[in-house]
């Protein structure tokens, strides 16, 4: 299982959680969510988004590798409900490989479109400006003043293409939470226009 | 830092529980990835009535942390019964840093005003709203009116602002002057004079409007495009305070409030904004007349 032992259920979901405010606000904005230097386990930034926005009113899909755990952990320390993925409020996925799914999500209603699925996906790395090894997003839209940089490794160029067809419909779509395993975060808002080379 | 001594003791931080805070955490977020769209949330009860900015008040709850320094105003005013209440239970229940600066906050909540000072990136701005929903004054169902938001069709509210130019040979609709936000949702900016509508444009930082008695947040993210709905051949136009001054700090590029003397019956004008006219008519005092210098609005409306 993974540690909470030191997450402060009061102080640190609400420092999580405006860090996520901050970078939902402004695409290709590249926060810490757990400090650089406390030696964390790789998905210790994942772990603290779940506890931050999950509990029992939410429900749940976890992807890709490292499933087993992360579904364990959200029912177990978020109270959180396990259902399919077409189906759940937020979705953990692994970015480093083809999770077709992504374009299977709950994408929300003309009416309702807040009920489109929140996913969390980890990557390996988040850079503001271009990351060596991996791909260089570029953004536009609200919270973007012209165009923003992000630069991503270990996120598939497949699962960019599965989330451009996920939000090809605004106001329909899927918001993104990426999560790298050195603790950074950034997001990806259903109103972002991306392009990457 | 957070100021111990002045809170109570028996209440959790920032009073909400913390199932409720995620609540408006995860709203918010949803609210800000659909700029203008209305997100529905459950709106708890508070120890101040519906009505009286308990909607962002709820969103100022989830969102302040020990590090913030937070503002409130009504109206522009520091001072006045409802922004002084709404401080004191966010000291009394975070015990956070409050100021009347609006350079120095870093969250400000405010009823019916945006400050004249103009906004920084990382500051967030919340507003209190008795009436979300821009198309109530077409359409009472909000069944219909949620239909309406779906489709993108504010013909109705287009006849209506038509109907009033016909009639009146203006828009008759001074405060809450309807918004289309990211050239998709209309949307209410709150009871803010048309004044303040040209700083939400593309703004530096965070607008987030929350509306407790009908339970629904929005957002405008920062430079997000906010358009009033207007005519090719009648453009919005804020209000004008041509040949008028502040009393107090001789500003002519800010919102003036008229005050009329109960026994002379004299007029004279002074600025809503009373924390920026205190700065400067300190900035005059200190510096001599020519230190407050203005060319016109300081945040880009013009009047």
């Amino acid at each position: 299982m993974l540690d909470v032992s030191r997450f402060d259920p009061v102080f640190d979901s609400q420092r999580v959680f405006r860090r996520i405010l901050g970078c939902m606000a402004r695409p290709g904005k590249v926060d810490f969510l757990v400090p650089e230097e406390s030696g964390f386990a790789p998905d210790r930034a994942v772990v603290v988004v779940a506890l931050t926005l999950l509990d029992e009113e939410t429900t749940f899909a976890a992807l890709g590798e490292g499933k087993d755990r992360l579904a364990r952990f959200c029912s177990l320390i978020a109270g959180s409900r396990m259902v399919p993925s077409g189906q759940a409020d937020f979705v953990f996925v692994s970015g480093a490989k083809a999770c077709p799914e992504i374009t299977d999500l709950c994408r929300g209603s003309l009416l309702f479109p807040d009920r489109g699925a929140t996913v969390v996906c980890r990557v390996a790395a988040l850079r503001s400006e271009t990351h060596e090894r991996g791909v260089r997003l570029r953004l536009r839209g609200p919270g973007v003043k012209g165009e923003a940089s992000l630069g991503v490794a270990g996120l598939a160029r497949e699962n960019l293409a599965y989330l451009r067809e996920a939000n090809n419909e605004f106001p329909l779509g899927v918001d993104t939470i990426l999560v790298s395993a050195d603790g950074r975060v950034a997001c990806i808002p259903r109103s972002a226009r991306m392009a990457w080379d | 830092m957070p100021d111990k001594q002045a809170v109570r003791p028996g209440y959790n931080f920032a009073f909400l529980d913390e199932q409720t805070k995620k609540e408006i955490r995860r709203r918010i977020l949803k609210a800000v990835a659909v700029p203008g769209y209305q997100v529905p949330f459950a709106s708890r009860e508070l120890p101040i009535a519906q009505g009286w900015g308990t909607g962002g008040l709820q969103l100022t709850l989830a969102l302040v942390g020990p590090g913030d320094v937070v503002k409130v105003i009504d109206q522009g005013s520091d001072d006045v019964v409802n922004a002084v209440n709404i401080r004191r239970l966010l000291l009394q229940t975070t015990g956070v840093k409050t100021t009347e600066d609006t350079g120095a906050a870093t969250l400000i909540q405010t009823r019916h005003r945006i400050p004249e000072e103009r906004l920084r990136e990382e500051q967030a701005l919340v507003f209190q709203v008795p009436y979300p929903e821009p198309l109530r004054r077409v359409e009472p169902s909000e069944v219909k009116t949620r239909e309406m938001h779906a489709e993108a069709d504010y013909s109705r509210l287009w006849v209506f602002l038509y109907e009033d130019i016909v009639r009146w040979r203006e828009i008759t609709i001074g405060a809450q002057y309807p918004v289309l936000v990211n050239g998709r949702y209309v949307m209410d900016p709150s009871p803010i004079p048309r004044w303040d509508i040209p700083k939400l444009h593309m703004a530096a930082n965070l607008n987030l409007f929350g509306a407790g008695r009908e339970k629904r947040i929005y957002a405008v993210p920062p430079y997000t495009r906010v358009e009033p709905l207007a005519f090719e051949d009648h453009q919005f136009r804020v209000e004008s305070f041509d040949g008028k001054h502040c009393a107090v700090c001789g500003s002519t590029a800010s919102f003036l409030d008229e005050l009329i003397d109960d026994h002379t019956g004299a007029r004279r004008h002074t600025c809503s904004d009373v924390a920026y006219c205190a700065k400067r008519h300190q900035l005059l005092s200190e510096n001599g007349p020519g230190a407050g210098r203005q060319t016109g609005n300081e945040t880009g409306g013009g009047a």
